[in-house]
């Protein structure tokens, strides 16, 4: 027989059992055990008995068994009512020190809200759409020799090919951006209506079967069967229609005639396929064809977005393996011609809008913007929050009594913690109705929704997840900022506190500073990025960007009758004293230009190339005020220029190795017999925004002038300037409304992104400066009045008004250099991350780090001036006696 | 119609513990029970009954001796009272009443469940 005795039941089984067993069962049950384990022993292995004991031991968790909480006694309720009166009562005790408080809270509620609404926006994008998770849009990466392009469109003749060729591609639908065109409405009575419609889109009849809409009439399965069939959204069929019914109405799109056979309801903001007016029309390309084949060199020309509908967790490693199969049958013949290699790119619909670096797209999202914007929306948060801590814990000496009287009459340290934080959290809920308030005032009053380029609004009836969100938000806010106070506050020593004599710890004091100087960092931060920000947006717009885009005003040639007459407006408008000189254009600086495979002369002969291009009519240098460094310029009127010569900058002589004198080397178009010849070089000008190098680029005159009209006016007069061309424009052109617009401007709209991210930082800038200042405002009065005894001492020895503020301020001062200093590599690096945006860059100006600090103080010392001035200012007799 | 004032587990706790008489503690209760049933119990699960027994009044409880074998810790020794007994006997007339309802069970009655021991 084994020894029984020596095995003890489980240790940690019967300290647990101590640790919820009532203390007056614990003989009896620990017997009992016991008793049972060695019954057990005897019978079964040591290890079986072991785990009966715990079985046991977990079966006697039962509520009669349970040791009752010492607390359970007190009506929670009760308490909790308790701890809100007197949150209450603080609150309204001290009104300043309050409104303090909730502005701090308010605005960094205010921040999350937004940052909520932001994130809640953007993060949904492109996902009201039923089957997006299904959809893909099919983009390619082109190789060839002189050429490496990733565009998001693929040529048009693909999809239907695709959608034979794979049975697993459920709808396939292509789909094309149109660009600005004028859309009339001629009712057969009544006045016509006319508009210039951004944004319409050509696509496939399958539209409707790939991409969900809510229709408010017509049938989304058949309205879109026939050729030129309009769908439009509800507030362009209002725009048209007003109240009348849209259905079968015809309305004339760039000269054509479509029948309107259904309306959805507005397409939300958030899709990266934007439009107004959806036709259904899609052309094949008559040069693609060759005797009813497409030629192969047509999928090497991408120009439409084509989206692909797969089945449910459809794996796209298959589609790019059977790809291959599509690339021999339809690329390679032309591949084969210039070295090409074609690779698929499947995006999924909804990672588009932020991850898509593809070319040839619609403007896309940044999520590095986004991060920002989050980045410093926590900044503020946690700004708010230390300013509440500070606050609350400078203020402890007052409630140093209050405390020990709590202490003193039985509040554990647990109930006087969860006192504080119902203080904090009330605290918190008061901020979330100001912001909320605020939020509303901002939406509502402000364009902000306009700056940011969105469409939020706040309805928590509609959007319970804001509901929700904020309301978490804010009681996290709460809890935070109400943690270290309700840890802090009830150590304060007892007897003290009660005889008055406490006097805030050191420990205290070094946490205040720090977060002081944390707050001081953080702000200066993002005031610097900001200011780093506007520098480089600054240089942008005044950069010599090689040509002269001031006074260039651009005129879309909208008539074909227009354009066959160019000549001669051209030259009626150069006998205007007011204008300088004229020229037209088919491709507008910062409008994009085309880069089409070109053949250029190399050291072996001629060489695949691909070249940025555009095509300009008569006087285009002269106008734009460019500088030919070699050769000619176009001779104006002359036959001999058209589409054979070339003008190419400095980029492309470089990459072509033709040195400073590239005049007479050979270029011709792809698919052109005779070799054509540059005859001149201009400088460098920036073709593109500054974000791009200058590219290499061709300029040509095609044969038929046309595009854009540029006019270059005198700076003198302009608004009367503007007003003659307006009348003689009507005069030539009458079937069109008036449209213009200054070349500066154009080309500056390519900064919007940047510039919209640095007002938006900005703005975020000052909330952080006004809460930072809000703390320092509340600490040092709070500093003053604690500091009354001493400053009146020193007044009697004689300090000055002066000295006093000085000896407040100097420790402040000191706290600003430190967060100074310290957030200088930070910064730096910061920036220069966001500077790697840009091909061109400013030089960064260390001087910025200096005058920020020193703003910073400046603005630490007016704080601490004004309030420490009172008491300063105050007679020593006053403050001493007042024992 | 009488009231039923205990459940099946508590009929039958009340009565082992009867049975046990100087013997009926939690843990020895809980053997019988298995023992007796056939169905696994934790020594909680009759605890917690015996408790329950006892706030009802059909169950007193008194701190028995130390004995050497369980650490020299005392126990609980439970004891039926008057009412407890009463309760059982009208318990067991109550079903006694059914089963005589009941056609063509009765004979086999007293062998079902050794109730009357």
């Amino acid at each position: 027989m084994k020894s029984t005795k020596t095995i003890p039941p489980p240790k940690l089984a019967t300290r647990l059992l101590a640790s919820f067993l009532r203390s007056d069962l614990a003989e009896e049950v620990r017997g009992d055990l016991e008793e049972k384990f060695l019954l057990d022993l005897k019978t079964k292995s040591v290890f079986k008995a072991k785990l009966i004991y715990w079985y046991q031991v977990i079966n006697y968790v039962r509520p009669f068994a349970i040791r009752k909480s010492k607390t359970s006694h007190i009506n929670q309720l009760d308490m909790f009512l308790n701890n809100l009166k007197f949150s209450i009562r603080v609150f309204l005790k001290d009104k300043s020190f309050s409104v303090l408080n909730i502005l701090g809270l308010a605005l960094g509620i205010t921040v999350s809200i937004f940052l909520l609404l932001i994130l809640q926006n953007d993060l949904n994008y492109d996902k009201h759409y039923t089957n997006h998770a299904r959809i893909y849009r099919l983009g390619g990466h082109l190789q060839a020799t002189g050429l490496d392009a990733q565009v998001a469109r693929s040529a048009r003749e693909l999809a239907p090919i695709l959608k034979d060729e794979f049975p697993e591609i459920e709808q396939a639908v292509r789909a094309n951006s149109w660009g600005r065109t004028l859309v009339k409405y001629q009712p057969k009575e009544g006045v016509e209506k006319s508009f210039h419609e951004e944004n319409i889109v050509r696509a496939d009849s399958t539209y409707f079967y790939v991409f969900t809409h809510e229709f408010i009439a017509g049938n989304p399965s058949t309205c879109f069967k026939g050729l030129n069939n309009l769908v439009l959204t509800e507030s362009t069929a209002k725009k048209f229609f007003g109240d009348a019914s849209p259905l079968d109405q015809t309305l004339l799109i760039d000269g054509q005639e479509g029948k309107v056979t259904g309306v959805i309801r507005d397409v939300p903001e958030n899709t990266h396929l934007k439009f107004n007016i959806l036709i259904s029309n899609f052309r094949d390309r008559s040069w693609a064809m060759d005797e009813g084949k497409i030629k192969s060199e047509a999928f090497w020309n991408p120009d439409v977005y084509t989206y692909l509908l797969f089945p449910e967790r459809y794996d796209t490693q298959r589609f790019h393996e059977k790809f291959g199969a599509i690339f021999n049958k339809y690329f390679k013949s032309f591949g084969d011609q210039v070295g090409g290699k074609f690779t698929p790119i499947l995006e999924p619909l909804t990672s588009i809008h932020f991850y898509s670096k593809l070319n040839e797209d619609e403007p896309h999202g940044n999520i590095g913007y986004l991060y920002a914007f989050a980045g410093v929306g926590f900044f503020i948060i946690l700004l708010a929050c230390i300013n509440y801590m500070n606050l609350s814990t400078a203020k402890s000496i007052n409630r140093a009594s209050e405390i020990a009287m709590k202490k003193t009459l039985g509040s554990s340290r647990g109930s006087l913690l969860i006192s504080f934080l119902v203080e904090s959290v009330f605290l918190s809920f008061i901020s979330l109705v100001v912001a909320i308030g605020l939020v509303y005032l901002i939406l509502i009053v402000t364009p902000f929704n306009e700056l940011i380029g969105k469409n939020l609004s706040l309805n928590f009836f509609d959007n319970p997840t804001m509901l929700v969100g904020s309301v978490a938000v804010t009681f996290v806010i709460g809890i935070i900022s109400g943690l270290y106070p309700a840890l802090y506050l009830p150590s304060i020593p007892t007897l003290k506190a009660l005889k008055g004599a406490f006097k805030n710890q050191t420990s205290s004091l070094v946490l205040r500073k720090v977060l002081t100087t944390t707050q001081f960092g953080i702000s200066m931060f993002v005031v610097v990025c900001t200011w780093f920000m506007q520098d480089q947006i600054a240089f942008m717009r005044l950069k010599d960007l090689g040509f002269s885009k001031d006074n260039v005003l651009v005129l879309p040639i909208q008539d074909t009758l227009v354009q066959n007459q160019i000549g001669a407006i051209k030259n009626e408008f150069l006998r205007y004293p007011s204008i300088s000189s004229v020229t037209t254009s088919y491709d507008v600086i910062g409008m994009g230009v085309g880069a089409p495979v070109m053949w250029a002369e190399g050291e072996g002969g001629m060489k695949q190339q691909s070249f940025s291009m555009m095509n300009v009519g008569d006087d285009y240098l002269k106008t734009l005020d460019m500088k030919l460094l070699a050769g000619r310029d176009f001779l104006p009127g002359s036959k001999a220029d058209l589409e054979d010569s070339f003008i190419v900058n400095e980029a492309a002589a470089k990459l072509m190795g033709w040195g400073n004198d590239p005049v007479g080397k050979k270029v011709k178009y792809f698919h052109a017999e005779k070799d054509g010849r540059v005859i001149g070089m201009v400088k460098d000008f920036n073709f593109q925004s500054l974000h791009n190098r200058v590219e290499p680029l061709l300029i040509v005159k095609p044969s038929k002038e046309g595009g854009f009209l540029h006019l270059k006016l005198k700076s003198d007069g302009l608004p009367a300037t503007l007003e003659e061309i307006k009348k003689k424009w009507a005069a030539i052109d009458p079937n069109h409304p008036f449209e213009y617009f200054f070349l500066d401007q154009k080309f500056d709209e390519q900064y919007r992104a940047d510039e919209t991210q640095q007002k938006l930082l900005a703005m975020l800038s000052w909330v952080c400066i006004f809460i930072s200042l809000l703390g320092l405002l509340g600490l040092s009065a709070f500093a003053a009045v604690q500091r009354t005894k001493e400053i009146g001492i020193r007044k009697v020895h004689g300090a000055s008004v002066s000295q006093i503020i000085y000896l407040l301020f100097r420790e402040v001062m000191l706290l600003v250099i430190i967060a100074a200093i310290a957030i200088i590599p930070a910064s730096y690096y910061i920036v220069s991350k966001w500077m790697s945006n840009f091909a061109y860059q400013t030089q960064i100006n260390y001087l910025l780090f200096v005058l920020v600090a020193g703003l910073a103080i400046v603005l630490a010392f007016i704080t601490v001036a004004v309030h420490s001035f009172n008491t300063a200012n105050m007679n020593p007799v006053n403050s001493l006696k007042s024992e | 119609m009488i009231e039923t004032k205990l459940g099946e587990f508590e009929e039958v706790i009340l009565l082992l513990t009867g049975i046990l008489g100087e013997e009926a503690y939690a843990f020895r209760i809980a053997e019988e029970f298995e023992s007796q049933t056939g169905r696994s119990v934790s020594i909680g699960a009759v605890h917690s009954t015996l408790t329950r027994l006892e706030e009802k009044g059909f169950l007193k409880s008194e701190m028995g001796k130390s004995t050497a074998e369980r650490g020299g810790r005392r126990k609980r020794i439970y004891t039926i009272t008057a009412y407890g007994k009463k309760t059982l006997t009208a318990a067991r007339d109550f079903k006694q009443a059914l089963w005589n309802q009941f056609p063509g069970f009765a004979i086999r009655m007293d062998g079902i469940i050794g109730f009357t021991g």
